[in-house]
């Protein structure tokens, strides 16, 4: 009896430990529609795609190393695909990437399986994506945050300006500020970031000459405890604003912050909704996100390969496509005044009627 | 499981043979091992809502059902061989070599340095020189935590995790944009690409599979001759299984333990060497590669046997490389195979669930320590 | 009389061996029963069983005439059974009432009341003529009190019957004695004993009725007056064994071993050995008898160069190897035959054929250059292992699949293969069979009488006595006294290995130090 039931209990516990392990992962992310989505679509989308395509578009995604739920770049990647999949009835899969070194073989992976359009996710795969595009010249890509020069004619870079996003942040933050200082927690040293980095500079500089602006880099966009150190070190050192410029990293960043009490800026997506969800603590102190819409250019991309406008070259997604700007102000809205708001309404539509240029050049 | 060890002389075939069954059942473990952690696996891919089928067929299509697929799963399985092996070595000198990953690292740096910068050498030269430099480049590394233990007495997990740290951003620092490795006409941190002369030949073109294979080849023979067939590795062993008994019968085991972190990071240094060389012809930023991790999993599920590492290599290089057509086909999450890694590691390393699920009688085993004694000595 | 317990067919099966086949065994109410057998013969297992710690395959456990269901250490204690096992369960750094009382506290308000648990304890054993100081602390105390410490404490928590598990290895002669004074006065008031050993003399000194045990079956039960040493030992081997050592007068020869003021320390750094100073002569056997932890270890740890030496000189054969690495003085033409053989002697995972060239692998014909050669290591191997008898199925065996006294065997074998001028053997019998004991003993004389000089350490008194040639006693890192091998008798080693020189007085008890 006793020896019969052994295996049996042992294997619903490996079982259920194993369950109670993986968790929640494998749960693709319902493709809501982006929280301020209402104004955000740059290629209006034709709600009836015409009926004439013979077979439905497959399309892949291939993650920064990462998963497509990790609540940053891979996520809304995903997001963007998801909604173009629901949209024009494709079809889609997407492969998690483990290491570095595996870039080029999950890229191939896809173009094996005749997939007609790849996703790749990340400035980091840049040299993958172009790798592997010359070699399937047939398929379509797509590059979240990278441009190739010269460009590659089956390539599609989709590059935000992350300098006017990163603008618009450092306008609030200099508005907003008591001490005039002003921190900003980043990721790792690349292109994006260092945009986000001197638009903010220059955005606090433009409304407030005096504000200094303390900032770091940090080498890594998934250490949210190293974030954290960084933004409390800024506050021992008077910031009341900080804005969370990389990833996971900047995230801890302005979370920890927050809770302190000081004023924190978001980073990418509308930060009220990931970061902050369902009021975590320090949720009333996210005055903005400097939004960068990769969810918006991912969809766009794949809507241009259905529609059969796909292009090669760089995409920019700016203040004029609504690729980028803040995020609403949400539970901080009451304590940010009259003034401040209509100073950044003026600033952003500056921006958008090219008026207003960030002075960022890299 | 050096239990193997000492039957490995020659080919004493009337042993075999009259200890066949027990050998059966022995080599069944491992099998039976991967076979029920794939079997638990299928229950979390069923509890997830996704098609088992189209999982496990996506998964061994993609890592064997096509020229391709098998090129690239062995394209995988060479540097995991080869710091597998870098593993298992430490372990038969009861060492724990966390820090094949840093030897890794540092094996590619070294490589690669010497693949571009050296100029207007002919392959035969260039190619070998490069890769002896890379295997320098992780003998270093090794060595320097082998001095420390055996000098200072440090344990050689903390030092190993530290190289590793110092490798990784030391990597960083050189190529990323401005510092001294970087390409600067590359947008992307990494070096200059290497020359052709320093590059090792793809086998069977137009799959990227290359000579870094015949490396990892050799050194699985190379390391079961120096484990086996030499006074070296008599006293590797020896220190290893038992240091106060090789202490009373002569040998040296502070210098065992430098040689053998040496020789462990000489392997690991060539993986390193053989991905830039054969693959990458450059060395990125973003090099994290994971080998060295997974090589101790590796060396584990081999049992530390040079002869079993290459097959455990080629499992971890299946589910690594048929982990995209899996996800593709199943749209699951990349988590199920590590889970299936896991549980494959823990049914090998606690044989006595495996044994006792297919009710397989417990051989007669001695009382002794496989892998390492602990973390305080 | 009337049965205190009662262990019917007890049967227990461990993975490929019978460890108890069908063991009956009878306690009588005040009795000494003595439980004897070689190790392996299944004494602890079935003591196990009864404490336990294991649960049998087959039979049934009557305490007073009851079917007894036995789960648990804690089940055993709480039915009144005590076990004092072979290395003491007491925390050190705590005094003997702490001790005694530790898990059923006795308190005041909730706070512990050190004065009324001594109080208390100090009558408890002292109603059993268990004189020990409650206050002492435990790691003050000599390991003879330690071990009263140890009964009082399975007696306190209601003992009956009292398990001694070979108490008297850590015992000098005379603290031997008064245990069993101590044992017979508990029997005396009722208490139930059973006291295993493999020492034939101590059976007679104490024992009741004794129970062999063999190969996990009952050999045979007797008293005291009915058996004689031979006998016992007879059924404990199961064939007839040569119980003396037949030994020519010794041919005297030049200094082998010359040590000077020789000072070591042990692993706390403690002066362990404390200015040592003895010569060992070529066809001669010097042994140095006294009780466990008194500096041997780390005197044959620095004669082997295992250990550093903190200061004085080794000298063999003229040469000065204080400082000498453990090859070195290997190559001088030394056997170590180690204290401990599974932490020295063998790699337990290494085949046989391994082990006996464990010191020799790297010289030919076993290595050319780096080049091993494992034809000559296994042929070597199966000259060597027929030659010592060693049972094994093949070279192949791995060592730690041997006996006890196998492996043993192997040691001797691999030591003895090479040409050699001085042995030292440390505690070469130590858990040995008496066949393995008697194969060992005959080794070591034909050693000495080929002209080998013989360092023996033993803690066993009646082996330094049958095989010295002279005799010293090491007490506290100092070596005590020393006499000619037939001058020595026990009682006079006894005192010495207690610290006492016959001038300072009698043995007296030492408790209240």
């Amino acid at each position: 009896m006793r020896k019969a039931i052994w295996p049996t209990i042992a294997l619903v516990v490996a079982v259920s430990m194993v369950l109670a392990a993986c968790g929640p992962t494998p749960t693709p992310v319902p493709p809501t529609k982006p929280p301020v989505a209402a104004t955000a679509t740059p290629v209006p989308p034709t709600k009836a795609p015409e009926p004439t395509k013979p077979a439905a578009l497959k399309v892949g995604l291939v993650t920064d190393v990462g998963k497509v739920n990790d609540g940053t770049f891979n996520e809304f990647a995903y997001k963007g695909m998801m909604r173009a999949v629901d949209e024009f009835k494709l079809k889609s899969a997407f492969i998690e990437t483990l290491a570095p070194t595996d870039y080029e073989k999950n890229i191939s992976q896809f173009a094996e399986e005749k997939y007609d359009v790849i996703i790749t996710v990340g400035f980091m795969i840049g040299d993958a994506t172009a790798a592997m595009a010359k070699k399937y010249p047939t398929i379509k890509f797509a590059i979240v945050d990278f441009a190739y020069a010269p460009p590659i004619p089956n390539v599609m870079g989709l590059v935000f300006t992350e300098d006017q996003s990163g603008y618009l942040a450092g306008a609030l933050a200099g508005l907003m500020t008591k001490s005039n200082v002003i921190g900003i927690v980043c990721g790792k040293e690349i292109p994006p970031v260092v945009k986000f980095r001197k638009g903010y500079e220059n955005g606090a500089k433009s409304v407030n000459p005096n504000v200094k602006v303390l900032g770091v880099y940090i080498d890594s966009f998934t250490a949210p405890d190293k974030g954290k150190e960084a933004a409390l070190s800024q506050i021992a050192e008077k910031a009341d604003v900080i804005f969370g410029a990389g990833g996971p990293t900047g995230s801890g960043g302005i979370k920890a912050a927050a809770e302190k009490g000081v004023w924190v800026i978001g980073v990418d997506q509308d930060e009220y909704f990931t970061t902050f969800r369902d009021k975590k603590p320090g949720y009333d102190k996210l005055v903005s996100s400097a939004m960068k819409r990769v969810d918006v250019a991912v969809y766009t991309a794949i809507a241009n390969a259905v529609k059969g406008t796909f292009k090669g070259g760089t995409a920019v997604f700016d203040a004029t496509n609504d690729g980028v700007g803040l995020a609403p102000f949400h539970d901080a809205e009451k304590n940010i005044p009259k003034a401040v708001q209509d100073k950044l309404a003026e600033i952003a539509k500056g921006m958008k009627e090219g008026k207003i240029t960030t002075g960022v050049k890299l | 499981m050096t239990a193997e060890a000492g039957k490995h002389r020659g080919i004493p075939w009337r042993k075999w043979v009259a200890a066949w069954s027990q050998r059966v059942s022995d080599l069944a473990i491992p099998f039976l091992a991967v076979f029920t952690a794939l079997a638990i696996g299928a229950v979390v891919i069923w509890a997830s809502g996704a098609s088992v089928p189209k999982a496990y067929q996506g998964l061994f299509e993609g890592a064997l059902g096509s020229p391709r697929g098998i090129a690239e799963t062995l394209v995988i399985a060479t540097p995991y061989t080869l710091a597998g092996l870098a593993v298992a070595l430490g372990f038969r000198c009861g060492l724990f070599n966390i820090g094949a990953e840093g030897q890794f690292y540092l094996g590619a740096l070294f490589a690669v340095w010497v693949g571009y910068s050296v100029k207007g050498l002919p392959i035969f030269v260039h190619l070998p020189l490069a890769i002896l430099v890379g295997a320098l480049g992780g003998a270093l590394w090794g060595a320097i935590p082998g001095f420390l233990k055996a000098r200072l007495g440090t344990h050689e997990v903390i030092n190993t995790i530290m190289m590793n740290y110092i490798a990784v951003l030391m990597v960083d620092w050189l190529v990323n944009r401005k510092g001294p490795m970087w390409d600067s006409t590359s947008t992307v941190p990494r070096t200059p690409y290497i020359l052709p002369t320093a590059t090792l030949p793809q086998l069977v073109p137009p799959y990227r599979l290359h000579a870094g294979l015949l490396i990892a080849i050799a050194a699985v023979f190379v390391v079961y001759w120096l484990l086996w067939k030499t006074t070296l590795g008599f006293e590797i062993r020896a220190v290893g299984a038992n240091p106060s008994a090789a202490k009373y019968a002569g040998m040296s085991v502070t210098r065992n333990f430098v040689l053998a972190m040496t020789f462990s990071g000489v392997l690991a240094g060539l993986a390193g060497a053989g991905e830039v060389l054969g693959l990458n012809r450059t060395l990125p930023a973003a090099f994290v590669s994971g080998y060295g991790f997974d090589s101790i999993a590796i060396a584990l599920l081999a049992k530390s046997h040079p002869l079993f590492v290459p097959f455990a290599a080629i499992l971890w290089a299946i589910l690594r490389n048929g982990a995209g057509l899996m996800q593709i086909r199943a749209g699951i999450s990349v988590d199920l195979i590590s889970i299936v890694q896991a549980l494959v590691i823990a049914f090998v390393a606690a044989d006595e669930i495996i044994r006792w699920l297919y009710r397989i009688g417990k051989k007669e085993e001695i009382k002794e320590v496989v892998f390492t004694r602990g973390w305080g000595r | 009389m009337a049965l205190a317990l009662e262990m019917k067919g007890i049967t227990k099966r461990f993975p490929g061996v019978l460890a108890n086949d069908h063991i009956s065994f009878q306690l009588e109410k005040g009795e000494i029963h003595c439980l004897l057998g070689e190790n392996g013969a299944g004494k602890t297992t079935l003591m196990n069983i009864l404490y336990g710690l294991y649960r049998p395959d087959e039979g049934q456990i009557f305490l007073d005439s009851r079917e007894a269901h036995i789960r648990s250490p804690h089940d055993a204690i709480a039915q009144g059974i005590g076990m004092v096992h072979q290395h003491f369960m007491l925390i050190p750094v705590m005094t003997v009432a702490e001790n005694v009382i530790l898990g059923m506290e006795i308190t005041h308000r909730g706070v512990l009341d050190r004065s009324e648990a001594a109080r208390r304890i100090r009558e408890f054993s002292h109603q059993y003529g268990l004189d020990v100081d409650p206050t002492a602390y435990v790691k003050d105390l000599p390991v003879g009190l330690q071990q009263r410490g140890e009964i009082v404490k399975a007696l306190y928590r209601g003992a009956d019957v009292l398990i001694l598990d070979e108490p008297t290895a850590v015992l000098t002669p005379q603290e031997s004695e008064e245990l069993f004074r101590i044992m017979r006065s508990l029997a005396g008031q009722g208490k139930s004993i059973i006291f295993i050993t493999h020492k034939l003399k101590e059976v007679f000194a104490v024992a009741d009725r004794i129970t062999v045990l063999r190969d996990g079956r009952v050999a045979g039960v007797t008293t005291p007056k009915e058996a004689t040493e031979a006998r016992l030992a007879a059924m404990m081997v199961g064939r007839e064994v040569i119980l003396s050592v037949e030994k020519k007068p010794a041919q005297m020869g030049d200094v082998v071993l010359k040590v000077e003021d020789l000072q070591v320390r042990d692993d706390r750094g403690y002066m362990a050995v404390d200015g040592i100073s003895l010569e060992v002569h070529a066809g001669g056997i010097l042994g140095i008898a006294g009780v466990q932890g008194n500096g041997q270890t780390e005197l044959v740890e620095a004669l082997t160069g295992l250990r550093p030496v903190a200061g004085g000189k080794v000298v063999i054969l003229g040469d000065d190897v204080t400082a000498d690495r453990p090859r070195e003085i290997i190559e001088q033409g030394v056997a170590h035959i180690p204290e401990d053989r599974h932490k020295h002697g063998l790699v337990l995972s290494f085949p046989l054929a391994d082990n006996l060239v464990l010191s020799t692998y790297y010289r030919p014909p076993f290595a050319y250059g780096v080049a091993i050669n494992n034809d000559a290591i296994d042929e070597n191997g199966r000259r060597l292992i027929a030659e010592f008898d060693v049972r094994t199925p093949s070279v192949y065996s791995l060592a730690g699949t041997l006996s006890g006294g196998n492996q043993q065997k192997l040691i001797v074998a691999r030591e003895f293969s090479r040409p050699i001028k001085l042995l030292i053997a440390a505690q070469p019998t130590r858990g040995l069979d008496v066949g393995s004991t008697e194969f060992i003993h005959q080794r070591l004389v034909q050693r000495r009488d080929a002209g080998c000089a013989v360092l023996l350490v033993s803690v066993e008194l009646d082996e330094i006595m049958s095989l010295s040639d002279r005799i010293a006693v090491i007490y506290r890192g100092k070596i005590i006294g020393s006499m000619p091998a037939d001058k020595a008798t026990p009682e006079m080693l006894g005192l010495l290995m207690a610290g006492i020189k016959e001038t300072e007085g009698s043995a007296g008890d030492r408790s209240d130090r």
